[in-house]
Formats: structure tokens, sequence, C-alpha cells
């Protein structure tokens, strides 16, 4: 189950039954339930968001400052206190219980993206690489570690990581792999006392991600439950927090970091979509407004001040594209069923359903690629899915939008990832004949004429 | 961060290690506490970063033999196996570093005055014997120590490795107590391999053929033999540090086939081991694992080291067991131990082992 929305990480669910336990309460495909919110402050919300350990474990200070002696804060984010200033934007500081200062990863390295240069907080990096397999890098920074207990710090991370990371590595730059090393991560915990087991408690998931685009946060204002399948019903704190499974091993800690995210929640939510930053012809956009009325807002919604949103999951043979995220998440019982028992199952439910949520297209021109994913590179290929390629892959040096099929620059590939020369070129290319990868379905924009799919793309600019 | 970027920081551990003998007695001593090893890595981290970085330029040969002092480090490593007329079989190793001590010049008046440091050490192995082993550590002032380029060549007080311009064979010439040796060392059809990563540079050339004299246990003797040479230069070279330890092996299969290795792995145990190789022919390098054979023994000191490997080729579906060819103790260097080393039930196939950081937290 791909935890849509804010998630800082996600909750795929997978795995086979027990009959001696309940039978499971999946989700059902229709209108999304809505959940009350626990009340918090924005502001605190991003101040901890962009500052505190709510990753606690990580690269020893002293060690990151060695491996990275060229690395300052770029771009500098407002609000940035402390140590926090000097470091990426990717990265928070924290000070473990032995003192330890340490650099932590925070949310943005997947909910922080780039547009025309400008880093967009909440905006899912699609140019994130997760294709490469960590552990060389984490149990090399060791050359940089003290001994004593910054080296007792440096190794609990690293082995943390090492234990998640055949679960994490995609076959493809840009897609993001967070559903599956969650369910890594909840293999590996008791879901009573969160206490960390080296070897894993549950049957971990398969070792190939299943490709997730990351959701823009921006979405939360409208959102009943996360995730594309809509499993991430009630209170939606839980699944926020859920990247602290690394290392949060107490529920002490884990109470700590729920208390922080009911203000992160808050933050996400009153994140605004960012508005178009290029000309829009009024005309051509209002007549693809009615466009958009006629086929498109009863499930997307409508927009305005007026605006209506019917938070619908639509089902899988209907939507019709790739099944194998829904499917893999409605079939996840023992991950289900763990988090619905954990400490995070409190006041949240994961109910994945046999759907996928019609998202709201509030700044939908800058989350492409598209679905969720992200096998479609532009909306006009969305829009037309006779346009949409088997083979490609981004074109990143420069990163350049395109205004008018509102996407970025991308080639297409005589070959999918079989043909590639090595591994090299292979990982670059976006192969939709892989499984999972399917670029199919949604093809509602295919009965619009030209002019009319070139409406609702202008109109979609203004959203 | 690269893993051979990872190497290179390393590196420098190795050689804080020899800026700290500098100011002892000369004498060889064991490497310093983690910490302090750490605080004075950071000054020539420093110091090791105001040097250019290793280029890319493409290598030559013999030029790339010479001396690069332009660079803030460089070693020249050559070590073999050599039989005597009677067949005894000897492994040896003589090998060379610079290290800048400081960015320019020495302006002192001082004839002492130096910016390079070097070190050097000789080691003749007798199969199933005691290695005699030496380390001088020395500067380049009055002549004590020094490389050049024309003819290419390194030496420390008389040990010396020089490079024949004209055959581009290299001549080794070092003797210490109750052994010495006087080699020329040429190249028998392989090609150099080149080593590249983020900090420092150079190449491996495998497969070379030696012929000498040796002087050991109070005989000279003429030898014929095999041997390999490495040579780097940047801003570092490869050594364990902080919580890692590097082991580093070069090992000749035969028929022309040889592997170079780099693994680093926890001090304390644990983790996932690094391995990085690279062979002659280049497919054999592919998936190569290696291990202590006995891993229930970690070392216990800084001077005790896991002599005894398990190397996986899958490439050729071998698994060779590796020990010292010597029986006796080695010369525990600054961190660091190495030995010629062979494989159980193939004695031809031989190598050199070099472990360094493996003491234990």
């Amino acid at each position: 189950m791909r935890i849509v929305g804010p998630a800082c990480i996600t909750l795929v669910l997978w795995g086979c039954g027990n009959s001696a336990e309940a039978p499971l309460v999946l989700g059902a495909t229709g209108e999304l339930p809505k959940a009350l919110q626990r009340a918090g402050d924005p502001e605190l919300g991003r101040e901890i968001l962009l500052n505190r350990g709510y990753v606690s474990c990580g690269v020893p200070f002293a060690a990151y400052q060695a491996a990275s002696p060229a690395r300052g804060p770029d771009p500098k984010l407002a609000g940035r206190l402390g140590r926090n200033a000097e470091l990426p934007y990717d990265l928070n500081f924290t000070v473990d219980q032995n003192g330890v200062e340490l650099v932590v990863s925070n949310c943005l390295a997947c909910h922080g993206g780039r547009f025309d240069g400008e880093l967009v907080i909440g905006l899912g990096n699609a140019f994130a690489d997760f294709s490469g397999n960590p552990v060389r890098t984490i149990e090399g920074i060791g050359l940089l570690v003290e001994d004593g207990a910054p080296a007792e710090a440096w190794q609990r991370w690293a082995d943390r990581i090492a234990a998640i990371a055949p679960y994490m590595v995609t076959d493809t730059v840009g897609v993001n792999p967070a559903p599956n090393l969650t369910m890594a991560l909840m293999a590996h915990r008791d879901p009573s006392s969160l206490r960390w087991h080296e070897e894993p408690q549950l049957a971990p998931p398969p070792t190939a991600p299943l490709p997730t685009a990351v959701p823009p946060w921006w979405r939360m204002q409208k959102k009943h439950a996360m995730f594309y399948h809509g499993g991430g019903q009630g209170d939606h704190v839980p699944f926020m927090m859920l990247k602290s499974l690394v290392c949060t091993d107490t529920l002490e800690e884990a109470r700590m970091i729920d208390e922080w995210f009911t203000h992160v929640r808050a933050f996400i939510a009153s994140i605004e979509p960012p508005a178009w930053p290029y000309a829009v012809d009024e005309a051509l956009a209002a007549e693809g407004e009615q466009v958009f009325g006629r086929h498109c807002a009863a499930c997307h919604g409508s927009y305005g001040e007026a605006w209506s949103y019917p938070n619908l999951v639509v089902p899988l043979e209907q939507v019709g594209t790739d099944p194998a995220y829904a499917r893999q998440a409605i079939e996840a019982e023992r991950f289900i069923r763990w988090f619905n028992r954990s400490f995070y199952g409190r006041g949240a439910q994961a109910r994945p359903a046999p759907g996928y949520v019609a998202p709201p297209l509030d700044a939908v021109w800058a989350t492409a690629p598209y679905l969720h994913n992200d096998s479609v590179p532009s909306i006009a290929a969305l829009l037309d899915s006779s346009q949409r390629p088997a083979y490609w892959r981004h074109l990143d040096e420069p990163r350049e939008y395109d205004q008018e099929t509102l996407g970025w620059r991308f080639e297409t590939s005589p070959h999918g990832k079989a043909s590639a020369a090595g591994p090299a070129e292979a990982r670059t290319i976006y192969d939709t004949t892989r499984p999972g990868y399917g670029n199919g379905g949604h093809t509602f924009g295919d009965a619009l004429s030209e002019s009319e799919r070139r409406a609702v793309i202008e109109y979609l600019k203004t959203l | 961060m690269s893993k051979s970027s990872l190497l290179a920081l390393a590196s420098i551990a190795l050689l804080v290690a020899v800026a700290l003998l500098l100011r002892g007695t000369g004498t060889v001593v064991e490497p310093p506490p983690t910490l302090s090893l750490e605080r004075a890595a950071d000054g020539v981290d420093a110091l090791a970063r105001s040097f250019p970085p290793p280029g890319d330029a493409p290598l030559v040969w013999p030029g790339d033999h010479a001396a690069k002092t332009e660079q803030f480090a460089e070693s020249w490593i050559v070590a073999g196996l050599v039989e005597g007329e009677s067949g005894e079989r000897v492994g040896f190793q003589l090998v060379f570093y610079r290290l800048a001590a400081q960015p320019e010049a020495a302006e002192r008046e001082s004839a002492w005055a130096t910016r390079d440091v070097y070190r050097a050490r000789l080691v003749v192995e007798p199969a199933g014997g005691k290695p005699v082993a030496e380390e001088r550590l020395s500067r380049s002032a009055l002549g004590l120590a020094g490389s050049d380029s024309d003819p290419a060549g390194v030496w420390v007080e008389d040990w010396r490795a020089s490079i024949d311009g004209d055959s581009g064979a290299i001549r080794l010439s070092a003797s210490t107590a109750g052994a010495g040796l006087d080699f020329r060392v040429e190249t028998s059809g392989t090609a150099p391999v080149p080593v590249d990563a983020e900090l420092y540079r150079g190449f491996w050339w495998p497969g070379l053929r030696v012929t000498g004299r040796l002087q050991f246990e109070g005989r000279e003797m003429a030898v014929t033999g095999h041997a390999m040479m490495e040579r780097l230069w940047g801003r570092g070279l490869p050594a364990g540090r902080g919580q890692l330890a590097l082991a580093r092996l070069w090992f000749d299969l035969g028929d022309g086939a040889a592997v170079r290795c780099e693994q680093l792995r926890r001090r304390a145990g644990g983790g996932t081991p690094v391995t990085e190789c690279i062979a002659y022919p280049a497919s054999l390098g592919e998936g190569i694992t290696m291990a202590p054979a006995d891993t229930s023994r970690p070392a216990r000191t800084a001077s005790s080291y896991p002599a005894r490997w398990i190397v996986a080729l899958p490439a050729s579906g071998e698994v060779l067991r590796i020990e010292p060819l010597s029986a006796g103790p080695s010369l525990p260097a600054a961190g660091a131990w190495s030995a010629i080393v062979v494989a159980d039930g193939a004695p031809q196939r031989w190598g050199l082992l070099e472990l360094s950081n493996f003491a234990p937290p």
C-alpha cells in the first residue's frame, strides 16, 4: 500500500493470511471516510520538520564533516536552526542519548523537489536515485568515525540501513521504494514494544520494490486518507511518522515523535500549492475548465473558491492503471495486521482498497511524471495514451520543464532495460514493460479532441 | 561518497602514522589511539587537500614510474617470490612511500630542512622460516632520501628502486642485517592495470619476472622468480582508519592471471565487508569474496592480524586458502602488516597481503 500525501515514508502491505486471527478489514472503493485530525501548530510543525531528530540515528557529525567538507546548505532554507543551518536541506542535526552529535535524514530527500531550480517543500522528488545499494557508502563512513560512543552510534545506524537495503534498491532512477522499505522495517520490529530484532520476525517483502511516485504534500488539505490506494485511514499522524521506524526502538521515543508530528501534520496540511510561474492563455484555460468539468471533475473535483473534492477510490478495473501496487497492498495481510496492532495503529487504520484514489489536481503541473508509478512523463501523454512512450528517460543535463506538455524534458529509448548497454544505462530507462511499471489505463483523455486536450492542459496550469 | 573515495580518505591514516613517527625517535612504534590519530588526521587531511587531485591524464610507462612531487603522497610497491638454484623459495617486499609534510618547499636555512618524508620497508621471507624485515624513515634533505624523474627512481639511504630508461626494467637494491637483494624486475608480456580512485590513481603491474642475487642466512645465491608492482600517487594512499580495517591482496594465479582486491571490514566485527577487485584478465574480478579463515580469533593487539584468508573467485570457480609463506611474524609497521602469501595446495601461486587497522576497538 502506497501512502499518498504527507508520508515521510510509506506503508505497503503484502503477505499471506493467518486463519487464527479475525478477518481482515480492507478498504472499499468509492468515497473515502473522513476522519477528524488532531489539531497542531503549523509553524511549530515546520520547525520540527526542518530541525529535529525524528529519525534518531545517523552519521556522527564529525565523520559527516570529514566525508563531505564541501557540501553546505544549498539551497538555504529559512527556519533552519543551529547546526541545521550548516547542513544540506535534506539532513537534520540531532544529539543522541550518549551525547553524540548526529546528522540524520529528514523528510525532504523525498518530499523536497525542485521546480525551475527552486526547492519546493512538499513537492515529490522525481529525480532521486535509489538505484544504488547504500551499504558501501554507509560502511565506508566508518573510516571516519572515532572509537567509543560515535562508533556505537554509527554502527547502530549502519546496521539498520543494511537490514533494509536489500528492499530499497530500485531498478530505475526517479522512482521511490519507500513502501517496500517500510514493510522491511515492520518485519524487524515488535509491533507492541517497537523493539528491533536483528532477524526479521515476519516474512520480509520482496527485494524488488514496486515503483512509486512521491505525491505532493499540499494534496493533504483535501484528502481524507493517505496513500494511492486510500489505505491510510483515521489519524494521519502515525502514517506520516513512519520514517522514524528506522531508529525508534522505544514507545517513549515514539510518543515524543507522535507529539511532534501532530504539528508536522498541521504544517503539511497548511501547505499551499505553488502557482504556475509562466503565462497562461486565459481564454483557452476557460475552455479547458468546461471540458474538465464534463470529463474529469467527477473524480478529480472542482477548483476555485467553491471547490469540491469527492475523495474517491476508483476500482482497478475502471481506472485501468498498473494494478500491481494496489494488489500488493491488499494482499499484504501480515503488514496490515502489524500496523493495526502496533503503537501506530491506535488511532489509525491500514485499510488498502482494490483501486486508486483520483487525486486532487492542485498544482498538478508541478508533479510530473504522472500516475502512481511515475510511468507517464507528461500531462499531454496522460491525456493521449497514444503518446505514452514504452521506454523513456529524463534528460537532466540540464533539467528543463516543458510548458506545452507539462512534464520534464525526456527522450524515448529505442529499447528497454534488457537491451541496455549495461547497468548504468539500464537504470536510467523507465521500462513500462516491467512488472509494476506499466503505463496503461486512465485513458479517459483519449475521448477528447486534440483541441480539447490542449484546453484542458491550459486549464490545469491555473490549478 | 563512493567507496573509492572512502578508501582514499582512509588512506591518510597510514601517512599520519608516518608523520607521527617523524616526531619520535625514528624507530617503528605502534599506532597511537584512534582518537589521537583522528585529531592528527584532521591536520593531514587539510594538508592533503591543499595538493592537487591526481588528475586524469593518460597513464604512460615508464614515465609514470617517475617521481610526482607535485602530489601529496605516492608509493612504489614491488613484491615477489623467487627461487634459488637449490630450490629455496623466498618472498620479498621492497616498498617506498613519499609524503609531503608541508605544501611548499622548505625555506629554512638548515640543511636538514625538508618538504618530503620517505618511508621504506624491506622484507625477506623464506618459506617456512623466519622473515627478516626493516623499516626506514628519512627526509629528502642531504640526499638521505628522494625520488628522481630521469631516470625514474626512489631511494631511502642505500635502498633504491630505479628504472632502466632503455628497457623499462626495474632495478631493486636493498640490504639489512641478515638479508639483502639485488634484483632486476622485467615485464613478461602482461600490461599494467590502471588503478583509479577519487583521491589517488596509478597502476598495478602483475606478472613480472625477477632475476638477481639474494643474500640470506649468511649466503648469497642467484635467484629467479616472479613479482608484481604497484605505483600510486594522489592526496592519500589506501589504509584502514577509524572503525574500518583494510585488507589488500594482490595474488598471482599463474598463467598470466592475477587479481588485486581491497576489502574494508569493521574492526569490531559485524557489518557488511565491502570488497572491490580488479583482475587480469578483467573478467576474473567479478564477484570475488574474501574473509579471514578464522573469524573466531580476531586480532587482540595492534600487531596481531588475521594472516590466513579464504578467497573465492566465482569466475574461475576456485576457492583459495591463503597463508603466509614464512612461519614467523613479519614487521608490524605503523598499524599495518604485510606478508608474502601462498595458496594452500598450490605453492606456486603467491601474492602479497597487506592489512591495516585491524586492532579491535
